[in-house]
């Protein structure tokens, strides 16, 4: 009985005998492979490489926090029971509103701030790098001037704006600094001066703005601001950054509604006004006089700094969590100092948590909701990006699969005229004692010896295609997305290559099939007549 | 001569279903072991045909054909595959060869479909190719060769597995005289060393002679001893 590795050597011999029409059969089994290969290659890749790039994006790792005041769980069933006549859709979306409206009118009371022990809660998370609670203090600065100097210039510029906290190791600060230094560790009575308040201060040229490192840099604040402050935004129609002016009269409007509260009892106002005025504004909420005079505070300047690169990728989420309160910045931990002295009921609206990576962004913000909090991130864009380089793989994968389909086709084909060619050899081999099934056999291995060649070439020519093709694409994205791409666009590993070659092998096996039943069926007399 | 190599009785073969073009009328012969019979008749006389029998390359439509021991009539594809490979060896007119392999090459298929290894194989393929006068031409291709080499080559793969049975069609026929003449000689050389049974079909009546003592003829599908055949 003829060897295995006979047979094998027989059907290699046979196609090296018909080298052109081997390698025509082979070029259309290599084209499919390839494109099968590069696009689960790519997709790795670019899924890889996107993943990376917002890795590098610190922006894209994080998580704003907001405490939730809606209510938890389900709703009852009667308030959520919808029975009039509509499409499953419709009904649906008028569900989803009548949960809402249910959460919305069910707020949980206390529920408004995050506590500095909610705070301690989230820094322990797991794969959590940073918490840092958010804080808009809003002030009036002023350089401290000698007196001397101070005199001969007359009154000190004084201007608005506030002061934020930022997160010593964060690299979204990094390269902001245009003169002096980022802030350090030992920074608890040093500040970062924006240009822009510089600016504003009088110091415009770029020498000036040296002078102003080492300096002191007055700050004045106010306690308590919350939701009086916001009414008083809402009557000036300004939700920017309010003039020296209008924070004196916020103070003032401040002054005016605490006194109105504390002597309603002397006013003319019916009780249901009075009632209402009392629920608005809990004595609690207002303060005492006393705890809204003005709090003043001096920094040293250490540096000077900028609105964040603006050709970055980290811009496309920073707006949303981070450094673009205030142009008076101070580390984390003392941004929260100053916000807890103000802030009576000693809490923070809003933090933002810094994750290790996006990949456990998903991950962690379960584990922030669960404390009862409301999130927002990167998250839904991350994974839109994900499912649609997903979808366009599957489209790029139905044109490989019909280029592998059709290099079957002409496979099989090609192998049937290979047999009508063949059938004298056939007929040949059988009349010196080849059996029917050794000749399956044969053609059946001239089709897996394609295939796997095919898949083989297929590996080496896309690892050579990716090699170039790297540099070109990665250039290109570079230059549209203005940021550096770390990771290989095209990333091969063994699972997709086995698949490929098993995929390549099978379909070219297939293929070989009729025509090797064709040749194992041929009768002797007749093929050596066709000699 | 002990035992029978050859044994027909009442052969029929018909091409082309009932009613069809009969080749073989009942054919019915006794062939002894080691034995060189001559079968000689014209053409479409059915000669081809009843060698195809003997070969295993066909079927008979009825009667019985033992060769060697073995029944033809009942034998299995497969059986029949390995009764080509291990009993018989067939020298064609045409040669046979397979044109994208080396002399040495085709030499070794049989060996091959027997399963020997690589080395008994070019030792045994070498060897034979050595006895029918063509070491210096093992690694040309067919159409490399004359005619007379390439009828060489098909006599060493015919014989490289020792078959019982040596079958042999026109073996001289594609062939110049004085080629003809060295292979009849090659061929007598051979028979007598292998000892196998020897059926040369053959129109040439010289070559007949000089290769087989006995002879049959072969006329209209039916198989008559050619002394018989003078008398009638």
């Amino acid at each position: 009985m003829i060897r295995t590795r006979d047979i094998w050597s027989m059907a290699a011999h046979n196609l090296w005998q018909r080298k052109l029409r081997t390698l025509l059969n082979l070029l259309g089994i290599v084209v499919g492979c390839v494109v099968l290969l590069m696009t689960a290659a790519g997709v790795s890749g670019v899924k890889n490489a996107i993943r990376i790039l917002f890795d590098s994006a610190e922006a894209a790792r994080q998580i704003g926090v907001l405490p939730d005041r809606n209510a938890k769980g389900d709703p009852p069933k009667d308030v959520t029971e919808v029975t009039a006549e509509m499409s499953e859709e419709r009904r649906e979306r008028i569900v989803f509103q009548l949960e809402q409206k249910w959460r919305a009118e069910n707020r949980q009371p206390g529920a408004w701030e995050i506590t500095p022990q909610q705070i301690k809660e989230l820094s322990a998370l797991p794969h959590v790098l940073s918490v840092v609670p958010g804080v808009n203090v809003p002030c009036v600065v002023s350089i401290g001037l000698e007196e001397e100097a101070s005199a001969e210039q007359g009154e000190t510029p004084k201007v608005s704006n506030g002061i934020t906290g930022i997160d010593l190791g964060s690299s979204l600060s990094a390269g902001r600094v245009i003169a002096g230094d980022m802030l350090g560790s030992d920074s608890s009575n040093e500040v970062l001066l924006h240009e822009f308040v510089a600016y504003q201060l009088g110091y415009q040229s770029d020498p000036q703005l040296k002078q102003l490192l080492g300096k002191q840099l007055h700050v004045e604040y106010q306690p308590r601001r919350g939701s009086l402050a916001n009414i008083f935004n809402m009557l000036v129609e300004e939700w920017g950054q309010l003039s020296v002016q209008e924070l004196g009269q916020q103070m003032s409007f401040m002054d005016a509604l605490h006194q109105l509260i504390n002597e309603l009892d002397s006013t003319s106002l019916t009780s249901n006004q009075k009632q209402l005025l009392r629920q608005l504004f809990p004595k609690g909420e207002l303060g005492t006089p006393a705890q809204l005079q003005p709090i003043q505070r001096s920094f040293r300047i250490r540096g000077i700094v900028r609105d964040g690169n603006d050709d970055s990728l980290a811009r496309l989420f920073r707006g949303h969590y981070q450094g673009g309160y205030g142009g008076i910045i101070v580390s984390s931990d003392v941004a929260s100092e100053i916000h807890l002295q103000i802030s009576e009921n000693q809490s923070f609206h809003e933090a933002v948590v810094t994750v290790d990576s996006t990949s456990n962004l998903a991950r962690v913000i379960e584990q922030v909701e669960a404390s009862g909090t409301r999130t927002f991130s990167a998250l839904r864009i991350l994974e839109n990006m994900d499912r649609h380089v997903d979808e366009s793989a599957w489209i790029v994968l139905g044109i490989a699969a019909a280029i592998l389909f059709t290099a079957s086709i002409g496979i099989s084909n090609t192998l049937l005229v290979s047999v009508l060619e063949r059938t004298p050899e056939f007929g040949i081999l059988k009349s010196v004692g080849a059996t029917n099934s050794m000749l399956l056999r044969l053609m059946v291995c001239e089709g897996a010896i394609l295939g796997l060649l095919g898949a083989v070439i297929a590996i080496v020519t896309s690892l050579a295609a990716a090699w170039i093709g790297h540099g070109m694409i990665r250039q290109y994205v570079e230059s549209r997305l203005n940021t550096d791409i770390a990771s290989t666009l095209f990333q091969f590993s063994m699972w997709p290559m086995l698949a490929v070659i098993c995929v390549s092998v099978f379909v070219c096996v297939l293929a070989s099939i009729l025509p090797a039943w064709r040749a194992s069926r041929l009768d002797p007399i007749v093929a050596m007549r066709r000699t | 001569m002990t035992g029978c190599g050859i044994q027909a009785e009442a052969l029929y073969k018909s091409y082309g279903g009932a009613g069809g073009v009969a080749a073989l009328a009942g054919v019915n012969c006794v062939i002894e072991t080691g034995q060189r019979v001559a079968v000689i008749g014209k053409s479409g006389s059915g000669k081809s045909t009843l060698l195809n029998l003997f070969a295993g390359l066909d079927r008979p439509t009825s009667g019985q054909l033992t060769i060697a021991g073995r029944e033809l009539h009942s034998l299995s594809s497969k059986e029949m595959a390995r009764y080509r490979l291990d009993t018989v060896g067939v020298v064609f007119q045409a040669f046979q060869l397979i044109p994208q392999r080396t002399a040495l090459q085709n030499v070794e298929v049989p060996l091959i479909l027997a399963g020997k290894d690589r080395q008994t194989r070019l030792q045994q393929a070498t060897q034979w190719l050595d006895k029918v006068g063509l070491s210096h031409r093992i690694h040309h291709h067919p159409y490399e060769l004359s005619g007379g080499e390439q009828q060489r080559v098909a006599i060493a793969r015919a014989l490289v597995n020792q078959p019982k049975v040596v079958l042999a069609d026109e073996p001289t026929g594609n062939l110049d005289t004085t080629t003809a003449s060295d292979i009849v000689q090659l061929l007598t050389e051979l028979c007598n060393q292998t000892q196998a049974t020897f059926l040369l079909v053959t129109h040439d009546v010289d070559i007949a002679d000089r290769l087989c003592k006995r002879k049959l003829i072969m006329r209209d599908g039916r198989l008559t001893e050619a002394d018989d055949d003078s008398h009638a």
